[in-house]
């Protein structure tokens, strides 16, 4: 990693409890100068972001993984104290460290505080969420803080414009380049007399500082009588996950058709435009239709993605985590699982890192091992396809029948999920030994600039695999579908003599008894780099085939007139366990480090994938 | 199996009292069981009879308590460093004592998992885990 490489940029780390508002204060410190490192071969999720000093050097800003302690429970709060310590390869120990603390609920981030300050690096404390403490009547003495403390104590309001401009002052390299700290931090695990006196020290200062618990809020304690209500809590949980997968669908149509109707203009502009030849046909046939058929997802992914991240920004998740623990636990998942598997619903690569918040190997395993039957954005590409093609768009009392199939396959990537995950617990032990422990924070309005810098994160990513594997694979599998070209006395399509033709012939014998074509099995071996390929792949396949002038007619019409239903109804199925994605695999190695467990996931999810698609092709093909 | 009654004579004294006798009970019908036995023998209304020293997991939902200390004698004796893992962590969180806490919510059934408030913050957490935290009503 080019990051690891010693630079003269001072770097500054910020720490906190989880939710103390970290996240948004080191948004307003970068904007949009951050990278998310990717993750395919680091041991780390590193956010890193950058802003120039007043004399115009650059300041290096980590946003390490919140931690309530430096005695840490999970992989993520052990990564926190390793890079403080100094102790991640190739990564020193930082240069100052802003410690970010909660002024609502300040004890618990204090805390932290005093174990961060023991380590002796330069420091500083962010006391944020000053103006909810101002309101909810919390009164801190900064100035007696900072002196009891020995360190700046800046207040910040993260979420308003400005709100940081004091800490950017303090973390100015002139404020603090005196108390930089050379040599790695010395550290020994706390002993139980370390912790009582953390414990004296911490309450010594509270009081010094005149900090009182706010009086409950009593919209928070209303609202939490009803989402945590065991009846009335589940069916607003269920109301809230059935909303988001409806709006999915019916907010991103009319955008989508713009998109399709704007990439088919494209096409046929590009189609006139050059001259008959191999150019023409790579690009209309192989970057257009292929490339552009996956772009058409944009608009879902981004609602999907606005829900998870404004769930996440309200404070609901760990609430829906609660309630489902005990759930979850009858099947050995942790509640802690909820929020890991959520995010897996938009790619399951994030939704297993975020695994490592789940303490105890065990319970973490098993979340791993089911996120990828959550079923990712990159599969909404073929759902919406095949729903499209198949499914009438017509009303069943208030809903929409393509809404309900499509809530349908949700729900049957949930049920294996569960169903994987009892199985997993009849070979171990079984028993939860890892703790819940999860904060429920306070409520809030999601912040919209933290949420549109999210969902742009989101967006870069999704725009950096279109433009980048799913471009490349299109035009590798154009060239393959195109050439060699056809004998003379060719009766058929030309791409039945290609190389891709005959490759799908191959398959075709292994996917016949489940009903696919060799357009499809041809389609789903690009989609091993990633699932969403195989729109494009039927796109670019289906293209070349065409006879005759009918080059730019679109896919749906084309599949739904020469599939069965019960074709179209088995590659549903298939995709409900779609177990081709290599980046997925990939990074289930990486996290587990063994290719034990990905190579057992490969192999469940073929057989239950095969499985499914032979018995749902049967059936369907019986019934109609 | 967490056993809620295990008393930890470092931490507080446990008044001797028939709940023991329940303990072959299922764990789920023991939970609501106990504090009505509770109130019976010591007659008081909330259920937690003044000065004595229970498992947090013994409240129910509404009641206020100050926490008197942590000890985590359930059967862990086979996982010693989870144990200690678990109260270090429930220190870190604020169960420390002296705090003053209050159960928000607990699920049917059994009760687990519940909603704590403690030291201003707000946790769910087990009932095995909430077990460990021993707490006496509030003044």
């Amino acid at each position: 990693m080019d990051a690891a490489v010693a630079s003269p940029s001072p770097r500054i780390a910020l720490v906190g409890v989880p939710n103390c508002g970290k996240t948004a204060l080191f948004n307003r410190l970068t904007g949009s100068h951050q990278k998310v490192a990717n993750y395919p071969g680091v041991t780390v999720e590193r956010r890193e972001g950058e802003r120039h000093a007043a004399d115009g050097k650059a300041l290096r800003v980590l946003d390490l993984p919140g931690t309530y302690s430096m005695n840490p429970t999970t992989l993520d709060e052990a990564i926190t104290r390793d890079v403080l310590l100094g102790r991640v390869a190739g990564e020193a120990a930082p240069d100052l460290v802003v410690c970010v603390v909660d002024a609502v609920h300040l004890p618990i981030g204090l805390r932290l505080a005093l174990d961060v300050k023991r380590l002796g690096l330069a420091m500083v404390l962010a006391v944020n969420r000053m103006d909810v403490a101002k309101r909810r009547g919390v009164h801190i003495d900064l100035a007696r803080l900072s002196a009891e403390l020995g360190v700046p104590v800046i207040p910040t309001v993260a979420v308003k414009r400005g709100g940081a401009d004091a800490l950017i002052a303090a973390i100015e390299p002139t404020n603090w380049q005196a108390h930089r700290r050379v040599a790695a931090p010395a550290w020994h695990a706390p002993t139980a007399e370390d912790a009582e006196q953390t414990q004296n020290d911490l309450r010594a200062l509270l009081d010094a500082v005149g900090y009182r618990p706010p009086p409950e809020s009593r919209f928070g304690n209303n609202l939490d009588r009803v989402l945590l209500h065991p009846l009335g809590g589940m069916l607003v949980l269920a109301v809230v996950m059935f909303l988001m997968f409806q709006a999915v669908f019916s907010w991103a149509e009319a955008p989508m058709g713009w998109i399709e109707s704007g990439m088919a203009v494209l096409g046929e502009w590009v189609g006139s435009a050059l001259p008959e030849g191999p150019l023409n046909s790579l690009l209309v046939d192989g970057v257009i239709a292929g490339a552009g058929g996956v772009l058409v997802f944009l608009p879902q992914i981004i609602i999907l993605f606005f829900f998870i991240l404004a769930l996440e920004d309200s404070g609901y998740l760990p609430r829906a985590a609660y309630l489902l623990d005990r759930l979850m636990g009858s099947v050995g998942l942790s509640g802690r699982a909820f929020i890991p598997l959520l995010s897996s619903f938009a790619c399951a690569i994030p939704g297993i890192m975020a695994a490592r918040t789940i303490p105890g190997w065990r319970d973490r395993l098993t979340t791993i091992m089911v996120a990828p039957l959550m079923t990712c954005s990159a599969r909404l590409p073929v759902y919406a396809l095949l729903i499209a093609a198949f499914i009438p768009s017509e009303s069943v009392g208030v809903f929409n029948l393509q809404g309900l199939v499509m809530f349908g396959l949700y729900a049957a990537g949930i049920l294996s999920a569960l169903l994987v995950a009892w199985v997993m617990k009849l070979f171990t032990s079984g028993k939860l030994h890892s703790p819940l422990l999860l904060e429920l924070p306070d409520y809030q309005w999601p912040n919209a600039s933290n949420l549109l810098l999210g969902l742009w994160e989101r967006v870069k990513i999704f725009l950096a695999r279109v433009g980048g594997i799913i471009l490349a694979l299109t035009i590798i599998l154009w060239f393959l579908s195109s050439y060699p070209a056809p004998p003379a006395d060719a009766t058929g399509p030309a791409i039945q003599y290609s190389f891709a033709g005959r490759l799908g012939a191959a398959l075709e014998h292994v996917f016949a008894p489940i009903g696919f074509n060799w357009q499809i099995s041809i389609a789903l071996v690009p989609g091993l780099a990633a699932r969403e390929v195989a729109v494009s792949s039927l796109g670019t396949v289906y293209a070349l085939s065409a006879v005759g002038d009918d080059v730019s007619g679109q896919l749906e019409p084309l599949i739904a007139s020469s599939w069965s239903l019960a074709t179209a109804c088995s590659l549903l199925a298939w995709y409900v366990f779609a177990p081709q994605c290599l980046s997925t695999l990939a990074v289930v190695k990486r996290e587990t480090n063994s290719w034990r467990y990905p190579l057992i996931m490969a192999g469940y999810l073929f057989a239950l994938a095969y499985l499914a698609s032979f018995i749902t092709y049967r059936v369907v093909g019986a019934w109609s | 199996m967490p056993d809620d009654l295990s008393i930890n004579r470092e931490v507080c004294k446990y008044p001797e009292s028939p709940n023991a006798n329940l303990s072959h009970l299922h764990p789920a019908l023991r939970n609501p069981i106990l504090p009505l036995v509770n109130s019976l023998l010591a007659s008081s209304d909330s259920g937690i009879s003044p000065n004595a020293c229970i498992p947090l997991s013994q409240l129910r939902q509404g009641d206020a308590a100050v926490v008197s200390g942590l000890a985590d004698d359930t059967a862990r004796d086979n996982d010693k460093a989870g144990s200690a893992a678990l109260l270090a962590r429930l220190r870190d969180l604020g169960f420390i004592a002296g705090a003053r806490c209050e159960v928000m919510a607990r699920m049917w059934l059994g009760g687990d998992p519940m909603v704590v408030r403690v030291g201003g913050s707000t946790f769910a957490l087990r009932r095995a885990e909430a077990a460990a935290v021993r707490v006496s009503r509030a003044a």
